[in-house]
């Protein structure tokens, strides 16, 4: 059998005496979004972190396309979106500026070619050519979560991770960066994990949904399986609580 | 018709221009009230001006009555014995909100000597849905979960048993299930104590589900506003049905 795309095996991180995470392992196949989900402290950004090279796993392994990952510094190819993006953020670079740092750092191309990538890349999550000179500070808050994923997607990353992006937004801008993020992936045809405490928004932008719970992975499935016969009590409570709180379909008054 | 608890007419507040342009509404006894739009289209800035909390430079102009009194032009005094003990506000969030050297039984505790009560923290907390037990009783903020500091808030607000209650975005940080559970605390608490809550979201979903009226507004105003399953279920105004639209897309109930 092939080996996956990405494969996590028995992730353990502990902070002093509190467990982050237990032995979280899970395979993801290029092309594919997961849903990551939980409650707060369920362990989804630890593990997020991890993959990224932010921190270093007590035990296990991850695997990106045939790569070892956990070495000591982040690594370039797993990019992560954070859920401040207005703090992560310089805020007195110039949006090309903040899309071209990845470039620069990777030492590809002239100035001159960076900046017309730069430009490629504002373009490609719905921002004017006019505003790449404006400042970080002088954009809207979801302005500014493009511009975070414009300078993810410069550093061609082989696994975008987006960690609570959108929770923070309010449904209108939620909507449209969820728009952004489907048009992206069928573009780019990117390997992406969503975390999420909102199950529906997982749902609905995601193949297959991963449910975690005090440093586990508790059940990891394709969407409509998740949803539709959900096995684990912490997955059947959310399929629940998603369903109390979804919308009545348009015109069930 | 029950003459209404808080009946709010023509209310303007202006900085240097309109932040709030012509708002009329009413609020029932014992009735959850929803209120939703955009970031910054003014909804915390109405839940101050309930509350006549906005400072100088800003003008407010209007009629908020509260059970048919004026709010609008009362002394600072007169709001004081206002604020706590008819209208309580839940903040956005709860980490801030609480005193991160206070243990939580000082902390309730605090808010009922603050408004001359006598009660005892126990109870406030109980009706909030949170057992007083020594663990929760001698904890500092940052040593409870989310779900349990949102309480405490929640036992604070309750404890001068106001009239009206307004949470500010009280579910954002909050995973599914416990919004639904705070949810069904909201609605027994109305039920027992005939306290009306104006509950602020930016969330049409989670609205549904737990308000009985809705106000939904706009750059300043109110477009529409309505029972909650009329105005959702067939809104009269095109930016209503584009919020909803909106939240339909970032929303999956089924497999």
């Amino acid at each position: 059998m092939a080996e996956p795309f990405l494969r996590v095996e028995g992730l353990t991180k502990s902070y002093g005496a509190r467990a982050a995470l237990r032995r979280a392992g899970f395979v993801l196949e290029k092309g594919r979004m997961l849903g990551l989900v939980g409650a707060s402290g369920s362990g989804k950004s630890t593990l997020a972190r991890c993959l990224a090279g932010f921190e270093r796993p007590d035990e296990g392994s991850m695997r990106l396309d045939g790569k070892v990952l956990g070495g000591q510094a982040p690594a370039p190819q797993v990019q992560l979106i954070f859920q401040e993006a207005a703090a992560s953020l310089n805020p007195r670079f110039r949006a090309e500026e903040i899309v071209s740092e990845p470039l620069e750092i990777r030492r590809r191309g002239t100035p001159a070619l960076r900046r017309k990538m730069a430009a490629e890349w504002l373009e490609m999550v719905g921002i004017a050519r006019a505003a790449s000179a404006k400042p970080a500070l002088a954009f809207s808050g979801g302005e500014r979560q493009r511009l975070a994923i414009a300078r993810a997607l410069a550093a061609e990353p082989q696994l975008l991770i987006v960690d609570e992006s959108l929770s923070g937004l309010d449904v209108m801008l939620q909507a449209q960066i969820a728009a952004l993020l489907a048009d992206l992936r069928r573009r780019l045809d990117l390997t992406c994990i969503l975390i999420s405490h909102d199950l529906g928004l997982a749902a609905r932008l995601a193949d297959e949904i991963a449910v975690m719970d005090s440093g586990e992975i508790v059940e990891h499935a394709p969407v409509e399986q998740a949803m539709g016969s959900p096995r684990h009590p912490r997955t059947r409570e959310l399929v629940e609580a998603n369903r109390l709180l979804a919308l009545a379909p348009e015109g069930a008054a | 018709m029950p003459e209404a608890l808080v009946q709010v007419r023509d209310l303007r507040v202006t900085l240097s221009s309109a932040i709030l342009d012509g708002l009329s509404f009413e609020i029932a006894p014992g009735s959850i009230t929803g209120l939703c739009g955009e970031s910054g289209c003014g909804k915390t800035t109405l839940a101050l001006a309930l509350l006549r909390l906005l400072p100088e430079p800003y003008r407010v102009e209007g009629s908020i009555l509260l059970g048919g009194r004026e709010l609008i032009g009362s002394s600072e005094r007169e709001m004081r014995s206002i604020r706590g003990a008819r209208i309580a506000m839940i903040f956005q969030d709860p980490i801030l909100a609480l005193n991160p050297v206070l243990r939580v039984r000082d902390q309730v505790r605090e808010a009922i000597r603050a408004h001359g009560l006598t009660g005892r923290p126990e109870e406030a907390l109980e009706l909030a849905g949170l057992e007083p037990s020594r663990r929760i009783m001698r904890a500092y903020p940052h040593e409870l979960s989310g779900g349990e500091r949102q309480r405490v808030l929640i036992a604070q607000a309750l404890a001068c048993r106001p009239a009206l209650v307004i949470a500010d975005e009280p579910f954002t940080a909050l995973d599914l299930p416990r919004v639904v559970e705070l949810s069904a605390l909201f609605r027994d608490l109305m039920r027992r104590t005939g306290t009306s809550f104006l509950v602020i979201s930016h969330s049409p979903g989670v609205l549904a589900h737990l308000a009985d009226s809705v106000l939904v507004m706009r750059s300043g105003r109110i477009v529409e506003q309505g029972p909650v399953d009329r105005v959702f279920g067939a809104p009269a105004d095109g930016y209503t049905a584009r919020l909803l639209a909106a939240a339909r897309a970032t929303e999956r109930a089924h497999g």
